[in-house]
């Protein structure tokens, strides 16, 4: 096990590709749907006295967009998706 | 306007020619045929049109004032005065013309007359010239002397006509025999001189030939007689020396015979004294041929088994279980190689990809166990739709639930039929047509076998080059 541990890390394996946009593609769903459901509480808190469909709304807008955007993703390997220099 | 017959009839003359002529104008203008037949046929049609195109066509040059003079002349005349002015002279009437010139024609019909009567032949200005010819032969010379006569007769104008021209027709008649004779004597008298001249210089050169001709015989012979003698002492002096010389290669040629008979004999007796050492000799460089060569075939074979030793040693190592890097074994390989100054086994140690030495390689069950981890991706990867989206993506991931899997080696290009093939191929140890399967895959399922692709061919690679060693080093001897 010695040549596994001396051997460079790899950026991404080949046969891991299409699972790390299904990775990328999911995060950005939740984090747009959660976005959208935060938006949708605060209206209805806000503005519409505790009722419902601020919420739904919201969580609706959310999967939208990450649903839009993750088909950009899954399409053309570089659109949606920011990259970030370390 | 005209109430009268007439001038109404000319009216209508007038009116229809100019009509006539105007449309016969107009219509020749534009047809080329019936300008033809309209400027042939009618009377100054030709003019009409002429002008009538000179007007269109805006170029009257037949109509200008030069073109008139050149018609009709000119019509004033001019007249160059001089600087010092006009003087005035009379001018004489016609009738007055008229009487001068007649008067100048009487007067040179007078003179013609006068010319006429005052002219007489023969003139005393005009005398023949006498004959100075003086001539040897009597009869030539009475015929010059009467010709002289009837000459100064001539001259003094008292020929008779009756008696003289008699006279000197036989005259003329006897002259013409003297010439004729004289001809003939003097053509004779001619040739025998030529003839004469001719023979007389043809015994002249004829003896000088003969002269010469006894003198350049003479010469040759004696130029002769003397090449003859000095040949005749050359050939001598050769034939003396021809024989000399075969008597001294005679000579040599006995000694040699003798010397080589001398040599024969003492090398029967040496041959028979030293036969056996000639033979030992002869045995002794054979043997020693022979103990080098079977050096060199012990020097191979040592050679060889180190080289199938290590050979061996990374053949074990391919083959174990483990990932194991074999660097050394390639190095020790390599040195050997060298030793024996192989270069195809250097070249091909030299091919192996240091790194995969380093690192080692993956078993052939770590290739099996990794392809079965692919293949479900792979067969997800191949119903994906062209640009696929998120839907399209989740539908293939769907329906790869229903796909049927295959083993064994059967035949089709879709994924089920490709992968078990190429589980196939690895379990039966064929690992180039299960790469080269995998390398015909397009697409995604391309893409995501890719780095399994990559460690297969390292392996394929170095197996073919250990190959390539192992038929090098038993082709050693």
């Amino acid at each position: 096990m010695n040549w596994i541990m001396s051997a460079p890390v790899t950026a991404t394996p080949s046969s891991s590709l299409l699972n790390d946009r299904w990775d990328v593609v999911i995060s950005n769903t939740l984090v747009k749907t959660g976005l959208g459901f935060g938006a949708g509480v605060l209206a209805s808190v806000v503005l519409f006295k505790r009722r419902s469909f601020p919420v739904w709304l919201g969580v609706g807008f959310g999967l939208g967009r990450g649903y839009a955007e993750g088909d950009a993703a899954l399409r053309s390997p570089t659109a949606g998706v920011r990259t970030v220099k370390a | 306007m005209f109430k009268s017959t007439v001038g109404k009839t000319f009216t209508k003359l007038v009116v229809g020619t100019s009509v006539f002529y105007a449309g016969g104008v107009a219509l020749a203008l534009q047809n080329n045929a019936f300008n033809e037949l309209f400027t042939d046929n009618v009377p100054f049609a030709e003019e009409a049109v002429d002008f009538v195109e000179s007007l269109t066509t805006n170029t009257n040059k037949d109509y200008n004032i030069q073109n008139f003079k050149k018609k009709f002349g000119e019509l004033e005349k001019t007249f160059e005065i001089p600087k010092s002015g006009l003087f005035s002279t009379k001018i004489d009437s016609v009738k007055e013309k008229e009487e001068a010139l007649s008067d100048k024609v009487k007067q040179a019909v007078a003179k013609v007359k006068d010319t006429v009567s005052t002219t007489s032949f023969p003139s005393a200005s005009y005398k023949l010239p006498l004959l100075e010819l003086k001539s040897e032969n009597q009869d030539v010379q009475n015929a010059i002397t009467e010709f002289n006569a009837f000459i100064t007769k001539i001259n003094n104008g008292e020929l008779n006509h009756a008696i003289d021209f008699g006279a000197l027709s036989e005259l003329f008649t006897k002259l013409d025999n003297e010439i004729k004779s004289l001809q003939d004597t003097s053509s004779k008298v001619f040739d025998e001189k030529v003839q004469k001249g001719i023979e007389g210089k043809a015994n002249e050169v004829l003896a000088d030939f003969n002269k010469r001709f006894d003198a350049k015989v003479k010469e040759i012979e004696d130029h002769h007689n003397a090449q003859l003698a000095t040949e005749v002492s050359l050939n001598k002096q050769v034939s003396e020396k021809e024989f000399a010389n075969r008597a001294k290669l005679i000579a040599i040629d006995a000694q040699k015979a003798s010397t080589d008979a001398v040599a024969k004999v003492l090398e029967e007796e040496r041959e028979g004294k030293y036969a056996n050492f000639v033979q030992l000799n002869k045995s002794l460089e054979d043997l020693q041929t022979l103990v080098l060569q079977l050096d060199h075939h012990l020097d191979n074979a040592d050679l060889k088994v180190q080289l199938q030793y290590e050979l061996n040693k990374i053949r074990t190592k391919l083959d174990s279980e483990k990932n194991v890097q074999f660097s050394q074994e390639l190095a020790e390989l390599k040195k050997l190689a060298q030793e024996a100054d192989n270069k195809v086994i250097v070249n091909a140690v030299d091919a192996i990809d240091p790194k995969a030495a380093s690192e080692g390689l993956l078993t052939p069950s770590q290739l099996i166990t990794r392809f079965n981890l692919l293949a479900p991706e792979l067969r997800t990867a191949a119903l994906l739709p062209p640009n696929a989206g998120v839907l399209g993506h989740l539908g293939a991931k769907f329906f790869a639930f229903f796909l049927l899997s295959k083993a064994g080696d059967v035949e089709g290009k879709d994924i089920e039929s490709v992968i078990a093939r190429v589980q196939n191929n690895l379990v039966t140890n064929r690992l180039d047509d299960a790469v080269e399967e995998v390398a015909n895959l397009k697409g995604w399922s391309r893409t995501l076998a890719d780095d399994w692709l990559v460690e297969s061919r390292k392996r394929l690679e170095v197996e073919f080059l250990v190959k390539v060693i192992d038929l090098e080093c038993k082709s050693l001897y």
